[in-house]
């Protein structure tokens, strides 16, 4: 018990004294590091707000549940008080004279007014004027998918949509190089949650002129949106899943199709 | 024996002139009480003291009997007891069984195949979804840890601001904004159940 105890303490100091040693320096340890640019990058998705239209399988199924539901049910107080109401309309058909003046709430006169209060409630419409105008720009449209956030950057000659992306500084984690970037392109006024400290993909491309450095290493950190809007004048869209594979190169949006969920 | 004399007279004096010199502000103690004084024994009628054992075990004997006859009394569940006026009118509320637009059984069979099929390939198409994002994760964790073991020991810390993690929706409708909700009434219908 004791050796074990021992053996523990050593690697707790062995591990803090790491840490400490983390935060000092950030040395890179790969031989050919140096060949390759570090890049982080941000996947900001707007999560879906809506939920999607049901599929005609699901409207069957659900409609047959239903169906079942009030076939294993009984009578409830509000059907069998319009039983009573049916009844009673029957007896005064009958004999007009008894009680002919006293009218009572049935059944139906509350289902109407049920109805005319649910008729005044408007819901807000599940499609936006943004999503009319097809505004690319905004984010509020497309409500039941989820958005991400491309920009135009330049790589090497050609401008190109990716996600947005910047160099990794000596210093920095890369979770934090992802924070500035993403505020540096975007203006400070987006509100967003970082989906952890570790990166959810990578992509490897290397320069068509081999300088001193001979490609770069893209690590990319997910992020979702909260609200906010993009205050700085960059070329940028907000776009679905589905429609991204044309505009992005093949090979990142293979990567990008693997971390980015469908739902 | 004359020093010792000299001595116990020398420390009168000094008690004495303490005595004539101490101010009247000074501090000085009480004596300290040894004792309380006594308290004053009640005398009880023989009787009534016979009369209170009495008392006592009759509310025990009927507290004894009260367990006995009905046990420990529990508070009843709602979900299980149901709607007592329910259970009492249950013969009038039974629903016809015939109803045209309902499917028969071979109808709801297919439909149900046709629904399991649709759910299972939904399942293994977010699972393989999942499992292909961990996959990608672990191979960036690989490839960062190749360039860097300082950067990918930051990149596995926890965040902390994830937990607990809460994400609201998705909704069948948009929030309105400036949506002012009506007022309503607040009725508490919790039953109270004596211990």
């Amino acid at each position: 018990m004791a050796l074990y105890l021992i053996h523990r303490t050593a690697r707790l100091k062995s591990i803090v004294s790491h840490a400490i040693q983390v935060q000092q320096n950030f040395s890179l340890s790969s031989k050919n590091h140096q060949n390759y640019d570090i890049f982080a990058s941000v996947c900001l998705q707007r999560q879906r707000v809506l939920t999607s239209e049901k599929t005609p399988l699901e409207i069957e199924f659900s409609n047959f549940l239903q169906d079942l539901e009030t076939k294993q049910s009984v009578y409830n107080d509000h059907e069998l008080r319009h039983f009573e109401d049916l009844r009673v309309a029957e007896q005064r058909k009958l004999d007009i004279d008894a009680d002919g003046d006293i009218i009572r709430e049935t059944a139906l006169d509350l289902e109407d007014s049920w109805d005319t209060e649910y008729q005044n409630f408007k819901p807000a419409p599940r499609t936006t004027e943004d999503d009319e105008n097809k505004n690319l720009k905004s984010h509020n449209r497309e409500l039941d998918s989820k958005l991400l956030l491309l920009t135009k950057s330049k790589l090497g000659d050609a401008e190109r949509w990716v996600l947005p992306m910047g160099k990794w500084i000596k210093g920095e984690s890369l979770r934090q190089t992802a924070e500035r970037i993403l505020a540096e392109q975007t203006g400070s006024s987006l509100n967003v949650q970082f989906l952890g400290n570790a990166p959810c993909g990578f992509y490897k491309y290397e320069y068509p002129s081999k300088e001193q450095t001979i490609g770069a290493k893209i690590f990319f950190f997910k992020a979702d949106l909260k609200d906010g809007q993009i205050t700085k004048n960059i070329n940028f869209q907000w776009i679905k899943k589905q429609d991204i594979k044309p505009l992005l190169p093949p090979r990142y949006f293979k990567v990008v199709d693997r971390f980015v969920l469908d739902f | 024996m004359m020093a010792l004399r000299k001595f116990w007279q020398r420390s009168v004096h000094i008690i004495q002139n303490t005595a004539i010199y101490t101010p009247a502000a000074n501090f000085h103690t009480s004596e300290a009480l040894c004792s309380a004084p006594m308290k004053k024994k009640r005398k009880l009628d023989i009787n009534i003291v016979i009369q209170k054992e009495i008392k006592k075990k009759r509310k025990l004997e009927k507290q004894i009997r009260r367990l006995e006859a009905k046990g420990r009394i529990l508070k009843p569940i709602d979900e299980i007891v149901g709607d007592r006026s329910i259970m009492k009118t249950i013969e009038s509320r039974k629903r016809p069984t015939d109803n045209e637009n309902s499917k028969n059984e071979e109808e709801v069979k297919a439909l149900q195949r046709r629904w399991a099929n649709y759910k299972f390939d939904q399942h293994v198409k977010e699972t393989k979804q999942i499992s292909d994002a961990i996959d990608c994760q672990n191979e960036a964790l690989i490839e960062l840890r190749k360039i860097s073991e300082d950067l990918y020991q930051l990149a596995i810390q926890t965040d902390n601001d994830l937990v607990p993690f809460k994400r609201i929706g998705p909704v069948s409708t948009p929030p309105i904004s400036n949506y002012n909700p009506p007022d309503g009434e607040y009725i508490d219908t919790t039953r109270k159940y004596d211990k």
